[in-house]
């Protein structure tokens, strides 16, 4: 399994492996770049003197006016020194396989969790593909599945922030006052501006949030650590594990390399000096909650539905919208309150809305039955 | 002469919702099926909602999409073929749709229109090309597009463009927020979205203090209203505007349908607008509950001006929905579902379909057992006397006192 880490100038090279990878971020191009397109020059030319292979990141999403911004910066760029370009807006991924001739890594971490798509994916650059990155809320069953299924290597994130807000607009300095050093120096160059956001909803405290150019970042308050499980990612077919300490300070990179190593990573968790998850590396069950966002009883369900309770007056009348079946006296009914109870009754007297007597109600016709106890507005009417 | 002007597309969160906001002018309705889409907690359509929803609509010549726009999973797919043929069988106009797994799953099932989603966050004309050769054949852009970008991309990419005028914005890019995932535990991309935006927090910035912490609602943005640069839409030649909100009332589905259509209309009949009447259509879209209007990207890039920072229950409303017209007995009474209470000697209003608002003040009311009420309360139906120009599903709001 390889190892792909971000590039910043004091990493020393001469620890890494050959076979590490590394990306490389431009301030007007990656999400969290620092560098200008001087030095991205520069960092392509030096990793590959070293002999790693590297990778471009293009992973902002872009408006029309944006996108052809950044178009021009890339054109400034000395593609030749990158084996691939990563990216994640479908407009970059276009031109790349349109406009270049370099590999693409497709970012597919949002979204993208069924194999379907990601072979689409894959097929639509035309074998310019080399690699995908699959997100985090895969778990490793599904991570299995597909690299059985896929005729390319996956990468996934071993250690890192996980990122989960992202937007173009400027939340953070919008908080400070005009004359706030921090904030006149970040609009006016690439310093980020940083803060730990506390959410009213206990327990979250404590989420990373960045704003930069390219707008504002939310971090989970916790990094995702699956170093202690590299072998389980192994066998998972994970090709690349990414490693991401861009927003350490001590980025323990001798540890996590004799952890790569050696995959046995409690040296490395008595260093790491943070909380940390395995997200949903076991199991992703975040659509069992969605049965209980409503009430399934007042759903209709239409075999011998026909309408529903509007107004019950006590001892007199129920008043029923017929919203399918037809109602007619002698019909034995089935009654469904809000709270599941059912009931059973007849219907011997009928009135329109006028108080008139009648012997049938049909669609779309509100009427008056008799009264019976215990039946609600909502309640969900059928014949028996 | 007749007038470009796009088509009129609004959130049907139910039948009857659907139903109120044809009657009151869209040209389209979106709504739900029970799975695939992003709105769990909304009532949907059971499939036979759905049926009665598209012969409605189409008797009227509107045109029904249905969102399948959940970020979905492989087991998700497995389901999805047979409620795709099922949803080609009985017509539907187009599907909405955020995923590629899913739209090659809906175009391998059926020979429904497929419309990208706002999920997808498609925001320049490079990826409308790439979507447009997935097989898609209506881009919804992201919201982070002005109008400006939005008629660009249509023109270079050659594909139609959707784009929202009106309602509620997600503050993060669709589709890139993960939050309820992973602080509730809750697919916000398959329909759990918690709005953990709309909360409050405390930012404690790295450069101050910790006693300067901020309490603010950062992440939570303004509503978006675009009546006032219909122009723009018009002139870009967008081709569909749509109003979010499947989960707001009858009220809002009304308002925002009658408001907009009336707006168009009058384009399509005069080919301009006066400043006059795209004030009085911003007042009427102010008595509906929304939270402070701004036009975020729309004309220029969203402010500051776009952050709302305040809690969500002061959203600003003039009016409540007090009920629904569900029956009209002529020249006799109007039979109204209430939502809200209202006593007698209460200004109320019936919006029409079409025409002027009906204001008359509330002496006259009682049960349907014809006995008199001094004030009516929620979820019974009452008489009123009738009125010209009435119909079933035309609602009726009162002034909030201010």
């Amino acid at each position: 399994m390889k190892s792909i880490f971000y590039y910043t100038d004091d990493l020393d090279l001469s620890l890494f492996k050959k076979n590490t990878e590394f990306i490389v971020e431009h301030v007007e191009l990656s999400r969290f770049g620092k560098l200008t397109t001087k030095e991205v020059n520069h960092a392509a030319a030096r990793l590959k003197e070293h002999g790693f292979k590297i990778s471009l990141e293009w992973d902002i999403l872009m408006s029309e006016t944006v996108f052809n911004q950044k178009v021009h910066t890339l054109e400034q760029i000395d593609l030749i020194l990158f084996d691939s370009i990563r990216a994640q807006d479908p407009g970059a991924i276009e031109y790349v396989v349109d406009k270049l001739e370099c590999h693409i890594s497709l970012i597919l971490e949002t979204g993208n969790h069924n194999l379907i798509g990601i072979q689409n994916w894959i097929d639509h650059c035309q074998g310019r593909v080399d690699r995908v990155i699959l997100s985090v809320e895969l778990d490793k069953k599904t991570l299995s599945h597909y690299s059985q299924s896929l005729d390319l290597p996956i990468e996934f994130l071993a250690l890192g922030r996980i990122l989960i807000f992202y937007t173009p607009r400027n939340l953070l300095s919008a908080l400070l006052p005009e004359d706030d050093e921090k904030k006149k120096v970040s609009l006016i160059s690439n310093e980020f501006l940083t803060a730990t956001g506390e959410s009213e909803e206990s327990p979250h405290r404590g989420f990373p949030l960045v704003e930069n150019s390219h707008g504002t970042f939310m971090f989970h308050i916790k990094r995702l650590n699956l170093l202690d499980s590299l072998k389980d990612l192994d066998e998972c077919g994970i090709s690349v594990v990414r490693v991401d300490t861009r927003f350490e300070e001590d980025k323990n990179i001798d540890l996590i390399l004799k952890t790569l190593e050696t995959s046995d990573a409690t040296e490395f968790k008595a260093a790491y000096g943070f909380d940390s998850i395995r997200g949903y590396f076991n199991i992703n069950k975040t659509d069992v909650l969605f049965k209980k966002l409503k009430n399934s009883r007042l759903q209709r369900k239409d075999e011998s539905y026909v309408g529903e309770v509007l107004e019950t007056n006590k001892g007199n009348y129920m008043a029923i919208m017929i919203r399918k079946t037809s109602l007619k006296i002698g019909d034995e009914l089935k009654f469904i309150t809000p709270e599941g109870k059912t009931m059973e009754c007849k219907v011997y007297e009928l009135k329109n809305s006028r108080g008139e007597e009648i012997s049938e109600s049909v669609k779309g016709e509100l009427c008056l039955m008799n009264y019976f106890g215990s039946v609600w507005p909502k309640s969900q009417v059928y014949l028996r | 002469m007749s007038r470009f002007t796009p088509e009129l597309l609004a959130p049907a969160g139910s039948l009857d919702k659907l139903k109120v906001a044809i009657s009151y002018g869209a040209n389209a309705v979106y709504l739900g099926g029970l799975k695939f889409g992003l709105r769990s907690a909304a009532e949907n359509f059971t499939e036979e909602e759905l049926i009665e929803g598209v012969e409605f609509a189409h008797s009227k010549d509107a045109k029904v999409y249905v969102v399948l726009n959940g970020f979905l999973h492989d087991k998700d797919l497995d389901e999805l073929p047979k409620f795709v043929k099922f949803l080609d069988s009985i017509k539907i106009d187009a599907v909405i749709v955020s995923d590629l797994g899913v739209i090659k799953t809906v175009l391998s099932n059926s020979s429904i229109p497929v419309h990208l989603s706002t999920q997808a966050s498609c925001l320049n004309t490079s990826a409308a090309k790439l979507w447009k050769k997935m097989g898609v054949e209506r881009i919804v852009v992201g919201r982070e597009t002005s109008i400006a970008e939005a008629g660009k991309i249509k023109k270079e990419a050659g594909i139609e463009v959707e784009m929202f005028v009106h309602g509620s914005m997600c503050m993060a890019y669709s589709g890139n927020c993960t939050i309820s995932n992973f602080t509730q535990g809750r697919d916000s991309n398959r329909g759990g979205c918690a709005h953990s935006c709309r909360f409050e927090y405390s930012i404690d910035f790295d450069h101050l203090d910790t006693t300067e912490k901020k309490s603010a609602f950062f992440m939570s943005s303004t509503d978006l209203n675009g009546i006032k640069v219909l122009p723009e839409y018009i002139d870009a030649e967008i081709d569909s505007i749509k109003v979010e909100g499947r989960m707001k009332s009858h009220l809002y589905a009304g308002t925002i349908s009658k408001t907009y259509s009336e707006a168009l209309n009058y384009y399509k009949e005069h080919g301009d607008f006066l400043s006059d009447s795209l004030k009085n259509w911003d007042n009427e879209l102010k008595k509906v509950t929304h939270r402070t209007y701004a036009q975020a990207n729309l004309i220029d890039i969203a402010g500051v001006e776009t952050i709302f920072n305040e809690r969500e229950v002061s959203s600003e409303h003039d009016y409540v929905l007090v009920g629904r017209v569900i029956d009209v007995n002529p020249g006799d009474s109007i039979i109204i579902e209430v939502r809200n209470a209202w006593n007698s000697g209460d200004e109320l209003e019936i919006l029409p379909f079409s025409g002027e608002t009906i204001i008359f003040n509330s002496t006259e009311f009682s049960t349907l057992m014809n006995e008199k009420l001094t004030r009516t309360k929620p979820t019974s139906l009452v008489k009123i006397p009738f009125f010209d120009n009435v119909e079933i599903n035309n609602i009726l709001r009162k002034r909030v006192a201010q």
